[in-house]
């Protein structure tokens, strides 16, 4: 694979990844705000922690994703 | 979607019309725009849609038009790998290149085989992907160089993890006096000031950035891969307690569970114990492996070479085929040969399994490696190097030992995915016990497992990561990735201790599924050629003394100069019994009937009834005789002397010695045996008589015996075929295994999935024994693994935490992590102990019993006998 084609690989699963992660984060909040009564370090930890766990958990799956369809498209 | 060009090296082009069949063959497939093949250059330029077709399909559309896509292999140790995720983490990024055929990554064997096509991947590039994953690559070295190398580097691995735990247990052993310092006679002993959460810090960091950093660096590599490992789960554990020991240290009130909750002696003690765990692993992840490691110590460094009429002592590769090489008494063989000149008995037990020294004179062939014992030889060099039977043997050895077996496949698949199903299960945790759990069960007096610490302060977010980082910490799956390659390559090495020869790990586990054996008759259950079974004297005139050793020295005499392989057989028969057998006067061969000579002034007549009828003989005395031999399936031969009937010489291929017990221990295993043959159903019956066989297939053709295999699979049944490899190459590829039997020194030739080295029957039994007891191993080891997991991740996820009010810490976790692994390479290293259960009752048969002018001392109460059942670690 070319280098362009691994900088695009690079950025289109680091949008993907980071957008899923964000959306889990956002999930949480959402919980956060409907249950009620956090003190903020355990918002932002939690935050944080869901974060970083939906990253491990997309980045692998989403980057060898976007590296087969880019293989496809040459 | 856009096309690609790619150019593909394919075999066997000659001509146009091999052109036109692979335009015609790739062209046919979906997604193939445009094919161009040069015939000259062997090559075929193909532009394809990768959406629609790959390149397995297109290498198997040219080979099913008789045409190879150049594969190319290369095979690489790889060092570094501590378990399956490894094995999984390299199998993807590998896989994941273009032109990749297939790759399969073994852990204790510390190697990678990746087929691919060179015109689009490159060995270079290979090894630089398995370099960024953070392993080390070198090519495999052969012999004695892999040895040291391997040797070499288990020691640096055990010195690198050694040093780690130097540093990593006394450190952690200080930070958990000082978190517990309050409890139990503690106070009395440890100083205030190492309960300081500023010096737990300054201890923690030492262990996180030192030994710890390890795990961080290789998941680093593995994500930045699109891969995941156990190391991941390490880091975000040891990592997630430490950032929150750090910000409970310098900001209590931040609302992360507060000064009493530091977690620091949680990161320093996972560090510790997975540290353990790693270094328990190279101690004895290079056990599993002895039995190549010992074939490999096989080899003589020195041989003595005759050249230009001097002797000299040269290394033992640098010896060319023809060269003469001398042995002395309780020396080793260098390479393979056949003896020149001297006598001497040779112990081959090291590659056949043959217990007994076997004796070696002129024209006898000799395998290198083997053990000269009492006396001097000279052989010249038939086989050196590479072509050598041991070499062959560890070659085939190490290629069963890289290769996967049906049953690794869930196995694979669990070790592959569970670093992110752990890490979605831990997500869940978390979420569960932040926005439920906390609120419904939780109970400040609550303490982990084992301690007497109180979770009192812990906090809502500290109690649900807690949980979290344990569970990431409890479900390693390398007990689950272990289990079966572990227990394969101890197998494959005891099959190959004894003279057994696996294929590839398929092949034990299919073996130790058969139910049926099907044998051939000609040279696998009999000796493959005639001799003499039966002489029979018929009273008369022609001898005044008649004699059975008379009537077969005339045989003999009439047949001396006879080609026919039953005349052969009567001179051999004769000579063995000591008898003179002189020349004829005169001889004749009659041509589908027999012969006819003169000696001593007697006319000698010898072959079938039709021969005697024509010259008038009465046979009528011994015609019962003759039919009672024929319906035993052996050839019976009329001797006239004088025109007077003088007896009758019987004629049968006769069994091998171990054929009837290898049958009879079969039956005992509960298979069902069969035996094939060309012979006519009264021969062959009669064999099938003798060694105990339950089902015969007669009269089948060569071509036929495939057909015959694949009609017994029909049944249901999974069959073995057990033949010389040659000529029942086409059955031995049917059976779900094939057996090639008697192969001695040219292994490389044979075909079949087990090939036994001896020619013993008996072997057939040890191959399933040894099969039997691999795939009990694995299982024994896939239950204790998955068990430990399905046991250990309700526990550390809290499911019984409402009812306990325990939690497990994340460094019992880590403890419970390497425990489980360790049990599982333990539990396999039993199989070293496995013996045969033919090899244990000649153990048994020759120890001399207690009591007997051998042994006077009584043996005393539950003495440990390596003969007896309790013996078996079966």
């Amino acid at each position: 694979m070319d280098a362009a084609v691994d900088k695009r690989v690079v950025w289109l699963s680091a949008l993907w990844y980071l957008g899923i992660s964000l959306a889990v984060v956002a999930v949480f909040l959402i919980l956060v705000r409907w249950v009620g009564g956090y003190p903020a370090a355990a918002i932002y930890g939690g935050a944080v922690w869901s974060f970083l766990l939906s990253m491990i958990v997309t980045m692998p799956v989403v980057t060898s994703y976007v590296k087969r369809r880019a293989r496809g498209k040459g | 979607m856009a096309h690609r060009t790619i150019t593909l090296t394919i075999n066997g082009m000659h001509c146009a019309s091999c052109q036109a069949a692979i335009e015609t063959a790739l062209g046919d497939l979906p997604g193939i725009s445009e094919v161009a093949v040069n015939v000259s250059a062997g090559k075929a330029q193909v532009s394809y849609d990768p959406a629609r077709v790959g390149l397995a399909e297109m290498a198997r559309n040219v080979a099913d038009v008789g045409y190879e896509v150049s594969e190319d292999e290369l095979t690489l140790r790889v060092t570094g790998m501590t378990c399956a995720s490894c094995a999984s983490k390299i199998e993807t990024a590998v896989g994941g290149l273009e032109g990749i055929a297939g790759v399969v990554v073994n852990v204790p064997a510390e190697m990678a085989r990746v087929r691919f096509y060179p015109s689009l991947a490159s060995p270079a590039e290979i090894r630089r992907i398995i370099r960024d994953l953070g392993y080390g690559v070198e090519d495999r070295a052969d012999g004695q160089a892999a040895l040291d190398r391997e040797r070499e580097s288990r020691r640096r691995e055990l010195r690198r993890q050694g040093f780690w735990m130097l540093v990593s247990w006394p450190l952690a052993f200080l930070i958990m006096l000082g978190t517990f310092r309050e409890y139990w006679i503690l106070p009395r002993f440890v100083p205030e000031f190492l309960s300081s959460r500023a010096i737990l810090f300054l201890l923690t960091t030492p262990v996180v950035v030192g030994p710890g950093w390890q795990f961080f660096l290789n998941s680093f590599r593995g994500l930045r891969r699109g891969v995941t490992d156990m190391n991941l789960l390490y880091a975000t554990g040891i990592g997630a307690a430490y950032l929150i020991g750090v910000a409970n240290t310098f900001w209590p009130t931040a609302g992360f569970g507060g000064e009493k909750a530091v977690f620091f002696e949680s990161a320093a003690l996972l560090t510790a114990f997975i540290i353990l765990g790693k270094w328990l692993e190279a101690l004895t992840r290079g056990r599993t492996s002895e039995a190549i490691r010992r074939l490999m110590a096989l080899q003589p460094k020195i041989a003595r070479v005759i050249r230009d009429g001097r002797e000299i002592e040269l290394p033992a590769d640098e010896v060319l085929t023809d060269d003469v090489v001398l042995v002395r008494p309780g020396e080793r063989i260098p390479v393979d040969g056949v003896v020149l000149e001297g006598y001497s008995a040779v112990d081959e037990s090291m590659l056949t399994g043959e217990s007994l020294p076997v004796e070696k004179k002129t024209g006898d062939q000799v395998i290198g490696s083997t053990m000269n014992k009492t006396g001097a030889f000279k052989f010249q060099a038939t086989k050196v190097g590479k072509e050598t039977a041991l070499a062959q043997i560890i070659c085939l050895v190490e290629e069963a030992q890289a290769s996967k077996a049906p049953i690794q496949k869930l196995a694979d698949w669990v070790a592959g995915h569970f670093i992110l199903g752990v890490h979605i299960l831990a997500l869940s945790v978390f979420f569960f016990w932040f926005f439920i759990g906390y609120w419904r069960f939780f109970d400040p007096q609550s303490t982990f497992f084992l301690t007497p610490y109180a979770l009192g302060e812990i906090g809502v977010f500290g109690f649900a990561i807690l949980l979290s980082i344990t569970v990431l910490v409890i479900s390693c799956p390398c007990a689950v990735g272990m289990a079966t390659p572990s227990a394969m390559m101890a197998g494959t090495g005891k099959g190959a201790e004894h003279g057994v020869l696996f294929k590839g790990a398929d092949a034990i586990e299919a073996t130790s599924k058969l139910q049926a054996i099907i044998f051939d008759k000609t040279g696998t259950l009999t000796r493959g050629e005639p001799s003499v079974t039966d002489v029979q004297v018929a009273p008369g005139p022609w001898h005044a003394a008649p004699s059975e050793d008379e009537v077969l020295r005339l045989a003999a005499i009439a047949e001396k100069h006879s080609e026919h392989p039953l005349g052969e057989a009567i001179i051999r028969g004769a000579t063995e019994r000591g008898l003179a057998v002189p020349d004829a006067d005169r001889f004749n061969a009659i041509p589908g009937h027999g012969v006819e000579a003169e000696h001593g002034g007697r006319a000698l007549l010898l072959g079938n009834r039709k021969l005697m009828r024509e010259r008038g003989v009465d046979l009528a005395p011994l015609l019962p005789q003759a039919e009672a031999l024929e319906a035993n399936g052996k050839t019976a031969m009329f001797l006239a002397v004088d025109a007077n009937a003088a007896g009758i010489i019987a004629v049968a291929d006769t069994l091998k010695e171990h054929s009837a017990e290898a049958i009879a221990r079969l039956h005992r295993l509960g298979l069902e045996v069969l035996m094939i043959t060309g012979d006519n159903r009264r021969t062959a019956d009669a064999i099938a008589r003798q060694v105990g066989i339950d089902r015969v297939l007669a009269e089948v053709l060569p071509q036929d015996k495939a057909e015959e295999v694949k009609k017994l699979q029909a049944e249901g049944k999974r069959v073995a075929m057990v033949g010389d490899g040659i000529n029942d190459a086409p059955a031995l590829a049917q059976a779900d295994v094939g057996m090639a039997i008697g192969s001695g020194t040219d292994i490389a030739k044979e075909t079949g999935h087990v090939i036994l080295i001896k020619e013993d029957l008996r072997d057939v039994v040890v191959a399933l024994e040894v099969a039997k007891a691999t795939m009990r191993k694995v299982k024994e080891n896939l239950f204790w693994a998955f068990s430990y997991n399905v046991a250990s991740i309700p526990i550390g996820a809290g499911l019984f935490y409402p009812l306990f009010k325990l939690v497990v810490s994340p460094e019992l976790a880590a403890l419970l992590m390497a425990v489980s692994s360790v049990t599982v390479t333990l539990n396999t290293l039993l199989l070293r102990r496995f013996v045969p259960s033919l090899k244990r009752e000649v153990a048994v048969a020759h120890s001399p019993a207690p009591g007997t002018a051998h042994d006077l001392t009584p043996a005393p109460a539950g003495a440990h006998n390596p003969g007896s059942p309790a013996h078996d670690p079966r």
